[in-house]
């Protein structure tokens, strides 16, 4: 939120004055206060040096903090014969909360300055309009000569107190306020910023201020092959996208593929693929998942204890898990009275919360999904299992207990890529675990061809990973690695 | 503060530190260090390799890895936005580093080959005023056979933007700088914050007084000097400076003495006859501070006489600033500046004005330095052999270059600014986590991963539970010979400590063993804890379940592997060990082959928790209230009922609404307990620490991921396990009013209880007292008497049985009341106040004195039961 948009100008005789300020008084007390006046923001003369600075510091963003507010501005020094002292400094800046975000604040401020760099070079775009009172007049500016307006002309206060050069503030209000563009300009742009964080304003036949905040967002993660990307928005209406790989792979979408499989299914390049997820990742439109196996292992994080203790995610889970539940119909719902008909509803809920929580807490190291279920199987009447963990990873609280493979002889699998060289190259073994037969063939790409396994082993690489890249089931990889290399420990975490 | 979910790794961003005084005569920028700041440190907080396995794809790796180590904040700028600002900047800053460019080549030599023996050379060079950059470089370049034996020492880093005249720093000229930093006196105390570009110049300006003291007259000099209390508590007596540091001092002296003989020896007599002459002065003035005249004037007569001394820097200092030059990320600018200014800049000052206020020191040690950069100018000294000797003259300017070295590292910044006054900045470090890395949110990789730090209500004072062990982070023979050649006043407690210290032992045992008292313990415990020699951790103990965590720094393991074969020659090696971790919950006596053993494979366990590679599995539980207590609660509620009021229950209506009163009530009451008891409903304050106080929010349960919508994922009868056999037994579950179901739900864990939702909530059920918010699915039983069929009841969990309502509070006492076991009926109050999910089961035997055999069983017969549900978690 901007508190207030101000324009300074380096006065050659005067010193640093605020010639606009939006809102009016925010920054320098106006010559004649309103009655609801608030007080400025901040002490403008304990900070004119750091607005406008030494030309050294001209030309670059200079942020300040005072008084729990900082000022984002950038100060611009225009070196020309046609001024003053052949100078031109003005900044035009920006007030926010100290603690509130400014880094999209800070692309706009620079926009700003160097837009009006190129006006005032251009057209002179900014003396111009104070010509008429600021260059011509002495130390009592008079009428000015420009403007239309001639019946305020008791500005000239803050001139006479002798601190001219010093810079303690204000222009007069009114010799300001006549310079009408730079400060409708100013109005303008806190105004939408404000309110549309976008704003777009034309100055005159050939420029235009086009601004937008960007809210900062963190750099994506790396998107490997074997992550599952889960959509957290209708991706369907973007399909409009001029990116081609994203139009191809979202119908692939649907948070069980891996990047590797949705790159073969949609027929995309691999990397490419792995970007466009990125992307979606960037905006928060996917989440990363792993790739749900029954062989995997699940274990609560301390997350468990929030959805324990939190009654909506409970209902949300069960609402997310349930697939219905196939039982008796009653009498008014078989609409044959007395007929023994049996159906599937898919609208009930055949579980209740604390069951739900009895099988999330269930869930524990060293148990694969498989062994579970066999030992958990009358409760998960009517639940997906898939939905049922993936809803606790999502959430948080539960987590994929990756299997990582360590070879106990040392030297093996720490860069040492030569040690036990191992082919792979009988990798066209049609189960991999994530491969459903009736899906397309593979495309020729040489993932995983060829490598050795020694790579995987240094406890780095999980299995899912390996099976990704090799395209080996993980018994298969297992089995290969025992073969060559004997001793390796699986390692859990 | 925006709240982190993901633990910040520690990022000092600093770039350089500058300490600029303003006296009558202007504003002047003392010294900077390093010489040369280097603006490369451009900090990238997340390690790409926390994601996993960086690099070694198959495939192009830069796909992925290229776009994340690209600037953060470039993702929504337009493109002529960008190339705007880039030519801008690049502008900006080659407008420093334009001297130095094109000699890149030549510069690791020259920054490398400083050495002891080029200032007298370069002093008995030409007799311009004005050093021009191809003269000095030519000078370098003459004496490019120095020793450079300094460069150990000192720990120069050749910097991509070498300055060499000292006048320019940052692409900034030191004048204007110190024009810059020089504000009014409206920053006075203050904290002082200005952006240049990415640079951040932090800083806290103290201003004499209108009065000419630098304190105010009247006051106890301990009420001015609270910070330095706080880091004297422990580092009082420790006037010995770090030996490296000694010998250095020593080294550059007879360095320095040789190359300026006049200058250094008479700046090191006035510095000695000064810092005597103050500790004179001292005593004297603390005696006298009731009587301010006094003081003032003997403060006063020693800055005359410095005054008097000095010819080339005269008139009194009204201001200084020590300024802290950051370059921090966009995306973490408040949280790495706040604790830069809160830890080190804000105490840094503090010190410096009690010194100055005591004895002129900052205006003394800036003359000192001023006067040795006016001589090596005139003397055309190259700046690589002036800063190490200022380095070596002046205790602020070493102190500076300290606070740079150490807490650019990331490590405690012990500074030693004159006689007596010692004192230290630590940025603090996380210890632990309770989140685990994501693909998304990756977590410092090894870091602890635990709850245990997260909760201790009833130790929160002392930030030390006497029932926490103490896990030494060193080894301790290296520890150990540490203190004892400290030879300071604590180092022989300290030694007998380390020596005796176990991580299997509560420090409360540890004083009972040692015959030590608790106090004593614990003082010393948290002396090694805040120098980062040891961690609080709950005791070790063979009985409990460790797993590998899954925040273990795999990387790690390639160097790890040597090193604990080396430590434990004869037992299985390190893979073996984290493999038999992997498995099933188990304690962790099982790995043991046999008791003999055990001490060994304690040994073992402190190794792995030290390196991050193990966490402890505790266990958490929830009283489960089964629907037979439900129904046997609601047939003595019926009977309560019919003996109290009889003739109400003519009247339907009035009892309805009565019922829905307490109903009502009942629930707002269990959900404002839910919320308040939380910690997840803490948002983390301005002046929370983040390290201290990780906010539970969850990543995830935040309103950005909200991913259970079926958008994505599509509902699959593969995965779902059908059971056709107990199809036939389904309960009727016909609750055709699934409107709940579909009310948006709130998917963060903070949001508060809104009166609303709770009120509609009940009144879909709005007839029957007993129909808890968590039987949603029971059928409403009959207005007026409740069902005391079991059936019509479904189990439910007591969040926190600390806060049960009226209702939740009479399951529970039904429950304790029906256990035929004595000890359990006895103990289940003393048992109950666990059984919150936030509590971990493993700590009721030594907080509540039982014998752990005993808890152990009486847990047992309790979870058997299926009275309490619990998980096992860190």
């Amino acid at each position: 939120m901007i508190k207030a948009i101000f324009f300074t100008r380096f006065h050659p005789e005067k010193g640093s004055s605020v010639l606009h300020q939006v809102p009016e008084g925010a920054v320098v007390p106006t010559a004649q206060p309103s009655r609801n006046q608030q007080p400025p923001l901040f002490d403008f003369p304990s900070v004119s040096d750091l607005i406008i600075p030494r030309q050294e510091f001209c030309d670059r963003l200079v942020t300040v903090c005072v008084n729990h507010y900082r000022i984002i501005g950038n100060p611009i020094c225009i070196e020309n014969r046609r001024y003053d002292r052949n100078q031109f400094i003005f900044n035009l800046a920006m007030v926010l909360d100290e603690d509130a975000d400014f880094s999209g604040h800070m692309t706009v401020v620079m926009k700003i300055a160097s837009m009006f760099r190129n006006l005032e070079e251009q057209s002179q775009f900014l003396s111009k309009e104070e010509s008429g009172f600021l260059w011509d007049s002495g130390e009592l500016p008079e009428l000015p000569p420009l403007t239309e307006v001639d019946d305020e002309t008791d500005g000239n206060g803050d001139d006479k107190d002798g601190d001219g050069m010093t810079g303690s503030g204000l222009l007069s209000h009114y010799e300001a306020g006549l310079g009408g563009k730079v400060y409708a300009l100013c109005e303008m742009i806190m105004e939408d910023l404000n309110n549309y964080c976008e704003c777009m304003i034309p100055i005159d036949d050939s420029n235009t201020i086009n601004l937008k905040l960007f809210p900062t967002l963190p750099p994506p993660a790396p998107i490997y092959a074997w992550h599952v990307p889960l959509s957290t928005v209708q991706l369907s209406t973007f399909t409009t996208s001029s990116d081609l790989t994203l139009t191809r792979i979202v119908p692939y979408i649907d948070g069980v593929c891996s990047v590797a499989q949705i790159a073969e299914l949609a027929d995309t390049d691999l990397s490419l693929t792995r970007k466009a997820v990125q992307h979606l990742l960037y905006y928060g439109c996917v989440l990363l998942l792993d790739i749900f196996q029954f062989s995997a292992i699940y274990a609560p994080t301390a997350e468990i204890g929030a959805f324990v203790e939190n009654e909506d995610a409970q209902m949300e889970a069960v609402r997310y898990v349930c697939m219905g539940t196939y039982r008796r119909l009653r009498e008014n719902e078989s609409g044959t009275p007395n007929s023994d008909k049996w159906g599937f509803i898919a609208a009930e809920v055949g579980i209740d919360r604390a069951k739900l929580v009895a099988l999330y807490t269930s869930l524990k190291h060293g148990q694969t999904l498989k062994h579970w279920c066999a030992e958990h199987g009358m409760l998960l009447q009517g639940i997906d299992v898939r939905r049922f963990i993936t809803f606790g990873i999502i959430k948080g609280f539960l987590y994929r207990v990756h299997k990582y493979v360590v070879a106990n002889t040392l030297g093996i699998g720490f860069g040492s890529d030569g040690a036990g060289r191992h082919s792979d190259s009988d990798d066209a073994d049609p189960r991999r675990p994530w491969r459903n037969s009736r899906r397309g063939s593979l495309t020729g790409s040489s993932i995983g061809r060829d490598l050795p396994l020694a790579r995987y082993l240094d406890g780095m690489h999980c299995f899912d990973e390996i099976c990704t890249e090799l395209r080996l089931s993980e018994k298969k990889v297992m089995e290969k690695m025992k073969a060559a290399y004997g001793d390796v420990q699986v390692i859990h975490r | 503060m925006r709240a982190q979910p993901a633990t910040l790794p520690p990022n000092p961003c600093l770039v350089a530190i500058l300490l600029v005084v303003k006296s009558r005569s202007g504003p002047r920028l003392v010294f900077h260090y390093p010489h040369t700041p280097s603006l490369s440190s451009a900090s990238n907080t997340r390690n790409p390799n926390w994601f996993g396995t960086p690099g070694n794809q198959t495939d192009e790796a830069e796909s992925g890895d290229s776009d994340w180590s690209s600037g953060s904040d470039d993702g929504g700028r337009t493109d002529d936005e960008d190339d705007d600002e880039g030519s801008r900047s690049s502008r900006a800053w080659s407008r420093g580093s334009k001297i130095s460019g094109g000699r890149t080549g030549s510069r690791f030599e020259s920054g490398r080959s400083f050495g002891s023996g080029r200032t007298k050379s370069s002093m008995a060079g030409g007799m311009r005023e004005e050093l021009d950059e191809e003269v000095v470089d030519g000078d370098r370049a003459h004496d490019g056979e120095g020793t450079g034996q300094d460069e150990s020492k000192e720990d120069w880093k050749p910097k991509e933007q070498d300055e060499v005249e000292w006048e320019r720093l940052l692409g900034f000229s030191a004048d204007a700088l110190s024009m810059l930093l020089t504000p009014g006196r409206v920053f006075n105390k203050r904290r002082f914050e200005v952006g240049i570009e990415q640079l951040v110049f932090l800083g806290a300006p103290m201003f004499v007084r209108e009065d000419g003291e630098w304190k105010k007259r009247r006051r106890k000099i301990r009420d001015e000097s609270e910070s330095e209390d706080e880091g004297d508590g422990m580092s009082e007596h420790d006037h010995a400076q770090p030996p490296h540091e000694n010998s250095g001092k020593s080294k550059a002296q007879s360095n320095g003495a040789k190359a300026e003989p006049f200058v250094i020896t008479e700046h090191v007599s006035r510095r000695r006859g000064l810092s005597l002459q103050d500790l004179e002065d001292i005593p004297g003035f603390e005696s006298a501070y009731g009587h301010g005249l006094v003081s003032g004037a003997a403060s006063d007569i020693s800055s005359e006489e410095t005054k008097s001394n000095s010819t080339t820097y005269d008139g009194d200092m009204t201001m200084f600033n020590i300024v802290f030059v950051l370059n921090p990320p966009s995306l973490e600018h408040h949280s790495r500046v706040e604790e830069m200014y809160d830890y080190v800049v804000k105490r840094f000052a503090k010190t410096l004005k009690y010194q100055q206020a005591q004895s002129r020191y900052v205006s003394k040690e800036s003359r000192l330095i001023i006067a040795m950069k006016d001589k090596a100018k005139e003397s055309r000294a190259p700046i690589y052999s002036l800063w190490p000797s200022i380095v070596n003259q002046s205790a602020l300017a070493r102190a500076m270059a300290l606070t740079y070295d150490h807490i650019s590292n990331n490590k405690i910044a012990h500074i030693n600014l004159s006689e007596g006054s010692d004192t230290s900045f630590q940025i603090p470090q996380a210890i632990s986590t309770p989140y685990i890395p994501t693909p998304t949110e990756p977590q410092i990789p090894g870091l602890w991963l635990t709850t245990a730090t997260l909760l201790d209500d009833d130790d929160a004072d002392t930030m030390l539970s006497p029932h926490s062990a103490l896990l030494l982070l060193d080894d301790d023979a290296a520890l150990l010979k540490e203190v004892e050649s400290d030879g300071k006043e604590l180092s022989g407690p300290l030694s007998f400590f380390i020596r005796n210290l176990t991580p299997t032992k509560s420090l409360q045992k540890l004083s009972q063993v040692h015959s030590m008292s608790l106090k004593d313990v614990q003082f010393l415990a948290r002396h090694l804890i805040y120098w980062r020699r040891a961690r609080a951790i709950p005791p070790l103990r063979w009985r409990d379940i460790y797993i590998v965590s899954p925040n273990a720094d795999m990387s790690t393991l390639e160097t790890a592997i040597p090193a604990f074969a080396a430590r434990f020659p004869t037992l299985p090696s390190l893979p073996k060990i984290l493999h038999m971790l992997s498995g099933p919950p188990r304690s962790y006596s099982t790995l043991m082959p046999s008791k003999d053993h055990r001490t060994a494979y304690m040994e073992i366990l402190a190794w792995l928790m030290r390196g991050g590679w193990v966490t402890q599995l505790r266990t958490f539980a929830w009283v489960r209230v089964k629907p037979e207590v439900k129904a046997a609660i609601a047939e003595k509620m019926n009977k309560e009922l019919n003996a109290s009021s009889a003739s109400e229950r003519l009247n339907g209506d009035h009892d309805n609404t009565k019922s829905d009163g307490v109903n009502g009530t009942g629930k707002n009451l269990t959900q404002s307990n839910l919320f308040q008891r939380s910690p997840e409903g803490r948002e983390p304050g301005a002046g929370d620490n983040i390290f201290a106080q990780p906010s539970h929010l969850s990543p995830f349960l935040s309103p950005i991921a909200r991913p259970a919508s079926d958008a994505g994922s599509t509902s699959s009868s593969r995965t779902a396990v059908p059971n056709p056999s107990l199809i036939g037994s389904l309960s009727p579950l016909s609750r055709p009013d699934t409107s709940p179901f579909h009310r948006p739900s709130p998917l963060h864990l903070t949001q508060s209880a809104s009166p609303s939702s709770a009120s509609t909530h009940s009144s879909q059920v709005p007839t029957s007292p007993l129909t808890f918010p968590s039987d949603n699915d029971a059928p409403p039983p009959p207005p007026q008497l409740l069902s005391t069929n079991p059936a019509d009841y479904d189990a439910s969990l007591v969040d926190s049985p600390q806060k049960a309502d009226a209702l939740q509070s009479r399951w529970i006492e039904y429950i304790g009341a029906g256990f035929e076991d004595e000890e359990l009926r006895e103990k289940w109050p003393v048992l109950l106040k666990y059984f919150d999910g936030r509590h971990a089961l493993e700590e009721i035997s030594v907080r509540e004195g039982l014998k752990k055999g005993k808890v152990a069983g009486l847990l047992g017969v309790l979870q058997r039961g299926g009275w309490v549900v619990s998980v096992r978690h860190w």
